[in-house]
C-alpha cells in the first residue's frame, strides 16, 4: 500500500508502565481509519489498544504528544505530532482555548473584562444586595469600624460642649430634612477629616471645624456625608472591596508573585474609580439637600476650596489625582457646587 | 551543622557563588560544560569567600564517578503559553472566577510538560472539579466567618486563633494534595503528612496574629492602655521579622523531607535551625540597601505634589523593592535547600540560581506586568522556567530502573484542604 493512500503510521516511542521509573522503548503505530493503536514491544510481541482506552490532553504543540492508556501505562512519542496522531480534545473549551485565532480576542477580553466586571457587574451587584440587608446588621457594622478607627487614628475630642450642642442641632435639622433618622453625629480628634460609617454615624474632626471656620462649611460638608448614609455607601464600599478582593484572588489563584502585585495595583486603581463616582453621588445629594433647606450649595464649593489649603500644607494638588485618588479633582467638585448653587437660583 | 552527603564537607570548603551585592558576584560554580575544562571551573571557586552559608557544599561541587548530569530543560514557548494563559484568564473573568480550577490545570499541566528532565516531561493532573468544590467550601466559609465578626467584634481575635489551630494540619495535607498531582516518568510524587512537627509553630504564627488583631480592634488597648499597643507593635514586628521566616523555614523543610517519589523518600540533609539562621548569616548589606532606598524613595515621593505621580513613584518603589527583597530572600534559601536534598541515594540537585539576579528579575517581571496590565505574566512565567532550568543540575547515580513506584492515593484527595489553606496566604515558595 502506498504512503498516500495508507491509513497506518508509526512513530518511536517510549513506554513507562507505571511500575517503576525505567523506559520502554516502543514503536506504535496509529490506525486512523479503525481508529485503533499497535505498540510493538522490544522483545518482538505487540498489541492493539481500541481508541477508547486511548487518552490524552494536550495543550502544547512543541511537546511530545502522550497517551494514557486505561490500565495506567503511559506513552511518550518521539516527536509532536499532530493530525491522526493527536487525540482531540474531548471538551469544546479546551478546543476553544486552542484556536490561535481567539488568542487576540482573548487578551482584549483579559483587558476590558475585568474593569467591566468591577465598575458595571459588581457595584450593580451591590446595589442590588446592599437595600436588603438589616438595618440593625448594618449599623453593627458601624459599631465595629468605629472600634477599630477609634483605637488606631482618633482620640476623644476636646470640642466645647456648647459648641458640640450648636453643630449637632443644625445636624438634626439637616438629617430631618433629608429623612435619615439614624443619622447621628460623633465628635473625635484626629487628622482634619470627615466620614460616614456604616449605620448612619458620621464623624467629624476638632481639626476639620478648626480648618473650615464657619458653621456653613461645616454643614456643608456634613450634608455631602449624609449623602453617604442615604446612599449606604459605607456598606456598599465595605461589601464592595469585599467581593472585588476576592474575586481578583479568584481570578489571580497563582503562587506567582508576579500576579499578585497586578492584582494589587489593579484593586486600587479600580477602587479609586468606584470612590470618585461615589463621591460625585454624595457632592450631587448635598447641593440637593442643601437647597432643600434654603441653604446655599455654594458653601459645598467654599469648604472644598478650603481643603485646597489644606493640601498646600502637605504639599499635594488636590486637583490632580484623576486616577488614584479616592476623591474627584477638588477644582471640578467646586465647578459642580457652583453650577448646582446656580440651577437653584442661589448665585445670582 | 549540616551533615553532608556523599562526603562530610565542612563551611570552609564550600564553595560560595554570590558574597556581595554592591560587587559583581563571582562565577557561579557548577559542574564543567563538555567545552569547559574542570580546572577552570575551580579556579572561578577558589576566588569565592570561605565560611559562606550560600556556597554550593563542597560534595555537590562535582559528579563524583558514578554520577550522571542529567539534561534539565524548560522547552515552553512564550507565545503559545500567551494564547493559553490569555483564553484561559478570559474564560475565568468570563465565568467569574468558576472557570480558575480548569485554568490552573491547564497551564500548570503545560508548564510541567515543557520542564524536561532526561527527555522526558513531568506531569499534573488534578480533578478541577474538586479544587472548585474546595473553593465553594471556602467561601462558604469565609462568609460565615466575615458575617460572625461583624456581629461581635470581640469575635474577631478567638476567630483568629481558632482558624490558627487546624492550620497544621490543613498545610501537610494541601502539601499531600499538591505533591500527588505530579508525576514523573509515570511515576507519581507523594507526600506523608506529619502535622505534629508543625503544630507549634503554626499556633505560635496563630496567637501572635490574635493579639495584633485584638490590638487593632481594641481589646488589647482597653485593657493595657498605651503598653498594649507598644506589645501589639512589638509582636507585629516579632511576627514579620522572625515567626513569619521560622514558620516557613520549617514549612520548607516539612514539604521537602516529607515527599516521595514512588517508593523514594526524600532525603533533606539540614535541620529546620540551619535554613532559619542562613536566612539572616548573610545578606543583610543588600537588606539595608533595600530598606535605604525604600526610605529614601518615600521621602522624595512626597516632593511631588501631583497625587497620581506621586502614588505611581510610591507604588513603583513598593512594587519593585517588596519583590526584589521577596525574591532575593526565596532564591537564596531554595538554593540552600536544593544543595542538600536528595531523593533516594541516587539524585541528588544543585542549584545556583543567583539571588541578586532573582531579585532583578523579579522587578523586571513586576514592571513589566503592571505596564501591560498582566499580559506580561505569561512572558515572565516561561522567562523565569527557562532561568531557574538554566540553573539547576540533577545528577542521577544509578539507573531510572531502581526507582519504584508505590500505590499512591487518588491525586484528588485534599483538594478542599489545599483551598483552605491558600486562604492562610502563606507562600513556602520553592
Amino acid at each position: 500500500m502506498s504512503e498516500a493512500t495508507s491509513s497506518v503510521t508509526g512513530e518511536q516511542a517510549l513506554l513507562f508502565d507505571g511500575q517503576h521509573a525505567a523506559a520502554e522503548a516502543v514503536h506504535i503505530e496509529h490506525d486512523a481509519r479503525a481508529g485503533s493503536w499497535r505498540i510493538h514491544r522490544s522483545d518482538g510481541n505487540f498489541e492493539t489498544i481500541a481508541a477508547m482506552h486511548v487518552s490524552s490532553a494536550d495543550d502544547s504543540d512543541r511537546v511530545r504528544s502522550r497517551l494514557a492508556l486505561s490500565d495506567g501505562r503511559l506513552i511518550e512519542l518521539a516527536q509532536p505530532r499532530s493530525g491522526a496522531w493527536r487525540v482531540r480534545d474531548p471538551s469544546r473549551v479546551g478546543r476553544w482555548i486552542r484556536e490561535r485565532r481567539n488568542a487576540w480576542f482573548s487578551a482584549i477580553a483579559v483587558l476590558l473584562l475585568p474593569v467591566f466586571i468591577l465598575t458595571v457587574i459588581l457595584p450593580g451587584a451591590v446595589n442590588l444586595v446592599a437595600p436588603r440587608i438589616p438595618m440593625s446588621f448594618e449599623a453593627r457594622l458601624g459599631e465595629t469600624v468605629l472600634t477599630s478607627v477609634t483605637r488606631s487614628t482618633l482620640r476623644p475630642t476636646s470640642l466645647p460642649a456648647d459648641v458640640q450642642e450648636r453643630l449637632r442641632q443644625r445636624f438634626d435639622a439637616l438629617a430631618q430634612a433629608a429623612e435619615l433618622p439614624t443619622a447621628r453625629l460623633l465628635f473625635y480628634s484626629g487628622m482634619a477629616n470627615a466620614f460616614a460609617l456604616p449605620g448612619g454615624a458620621v464623624v467629624v474632626t476638632d481639626e476639620l471645624i478648626g480648618l473650615l471656620g464657619d458653621d456653613h462649611y461645616l454643614v456643608a460638608v456634613l450634608a455631602h456625608e449624609l449623602g453617604h448614609v442615604a446612599h449606604r455607601d459605607a456598606l456598599r464600599g465595605i461589601a464592595t472591596h469585599l467581593i472585588a478582593s476576592q474575586l481578583l484572588t479568584v481570578a489571580m489563584s497563582q503562587d506567582e508573585l508576579t500576579t499578585k502585585v497586578v492584582d494589587l495595583v489593579a484593586s486600587n486603581v479600580l477602587s479609586a474609580q468606584y470612590s470618585q463616582s461615589v463621591e460625585r453621588q454624595a457632592d450631587r445629594y448635598a447641593c440637593e439637600l442643601l437647597a432643600k433647606t434654603k441653604q446655599s450649595p455654594a458653601w459645598l464649593g467654599d469648604a472644598f476650596a478650603k481643603f485646597i489649603d489644606l493640601g498646600k500644607r502637605y504639599n499635594t494638588d488636590l486637583n490632580s489625582g484623576t486616577y488614584t485618588s479616592s476623591h474627584p479633582p477638588t477644582v471640578e467638585r467646586i465647578a459642580a457646587s457652583k453650577a448646582c448653587a446656580e440651577e437653584h437660583g442661589f448665585m445670582r | 551543622m549540616c551533615r553532608g552527603l556523599l562526603n562530610r564537607g565542612t563551611r570552609a570548603n564550600r564553595v560560595a557563588f554570590w558574597k556581595n551585592p554592591f560587587e559583581a558576584p563571582p562565577p557561579i560554580p557548577r559542574a564543567p560544560l563538555p567545552s569547559e575544562s574542570a580546572a577552570l571551573v575551580l579556579q572561578e571557586a577558589e576566588r569565592a569567600p570561605e565560611d559562606d552559608v550560600d556556597a554550593v557544599p563542597e560534595d555537590r561541587r562535582q559528579a563524583h564517578t558514578r554520577q550522571r548530569d542529567l539534561t534539565l530543560q524548560f522547552t515552553g514557548d512564550t507565545w503559545e503559553y500567551f494564547r493559553l494563559w490569555t483564553a484561559t484568564q478570559a474564560l475565568i473573568f468570563l465565568t467569574l472566577g468558576l472557570y480558575a480550577p480548569w485554568a490552573r490545570v491547564r497551564r500548570t499541566r503545560y508548564l510541567a510538560r515543557h520542564y524536561r528532565l532526561d527527555g522526558v516531561g513531568f506531569e499534573y493532573r488534578a480533578n478541577p472539579w474538586a479544587i472548585l468544590k474546595g473553593k465553594l467550601f471556602v467561601y462558604a466559609l469565609l462568609i460565615v466567618g466575615v458575617a460572625l465578626c461583624i456581629w461581635s467584634p470581640l469575635l474577631i481575635a478567638p476567630l483568629v486563633l481558632i482558624s490558627f489551630l487546624p492550620l497544621a494540619w490543613l498545610l501537610t495535607h494541601s502539601f499531600r494534595f499538591r505533591w500527588q498531582t505530579f508525576r514523573y516518568r509515570n511515576i507519581p510524587f507523594g507526600f506523608i503528612p506529619d502535622a505534629m512537627s508543625i503544630f507549634w509553630p503554626t499556633v505560635l504564627m496563630g496567637v501572635t496574629t490574635a493579639y495584633v488583631t485584638m490590638a487593632s480592634f481594641g481589646g488589647v488597648g482597653a485593657a493595657g492602655g498605651s503598653w498594649g499597643i507598644f506589645v501589639g507593635l512589638m509582636l507585629s514586628m516579632l511576627l514579620a521579622l522572625l515567626a513569619w521566616p521560622y514558620v516557613t523555614s520549617k514549612l520548607l523543610h516539612h514539604r521537602f523531607s516529607n515527599a516521595l517519589w514512588g517508593a523514594s523518600r526524600f532525603r533533606l540533609h539540614c535541620t529546620v535551625g540551619e535554613i532559619f539562621n542562613m536566612l539572616f548569616a548573610s545578606g543583610k548589606a543588600f537588606y539595608f540597601a533595600i530598606a535605604t532606598i525604600f526610605t529614601f524613595l518615600n521621602v522624595l515621593s512626597l516632593m511631588i505634589k501631583n497625587i497620581d505621580l506621586r502614588s505611581l513613584a510610591q507604588a513603583t518603589a513598593y512594587l519593585l523593592l517588596t519583590v526584589a527583597a521577596v525574591a532575593y530572600g526565596r532564591t537564596r534559601r531554595l538554593n540552600y535547600t536544593l544543595n542538600r536534598l536528595q531523593i533516594g541515594n541516587e539524585i541528588a540537585f544543585v542549584s545556583t540560581m543567583e539571588p541578586r539576579h532573582a531579585g532583578w528579575r523579579a522587578m523586571r517581571y513586576g514592571l513589566a506586568s503592571v505596564f501591560t496590565l498582566g499580559l506580561a505574566i505569561p512572558w515572565a512565567t516561561i522567562d523565569f522556567a527557562r532561568w531557574r532550568t538554566e540553573n539547576l543540575i540533577v545528577r542521577l547515580d544509578g539507573e531510572w530502573s531502581s526507582f519504584p513506584a508505590f500505590a499512591p492515593n487518588a491525586a484528588t484527595k485534599g483538594a478542599i484542604v489545599d483551598g483552605l489553606a491558600e486562604q492562610f496566604g502563606i507562600e513556602v515558595g520553592w
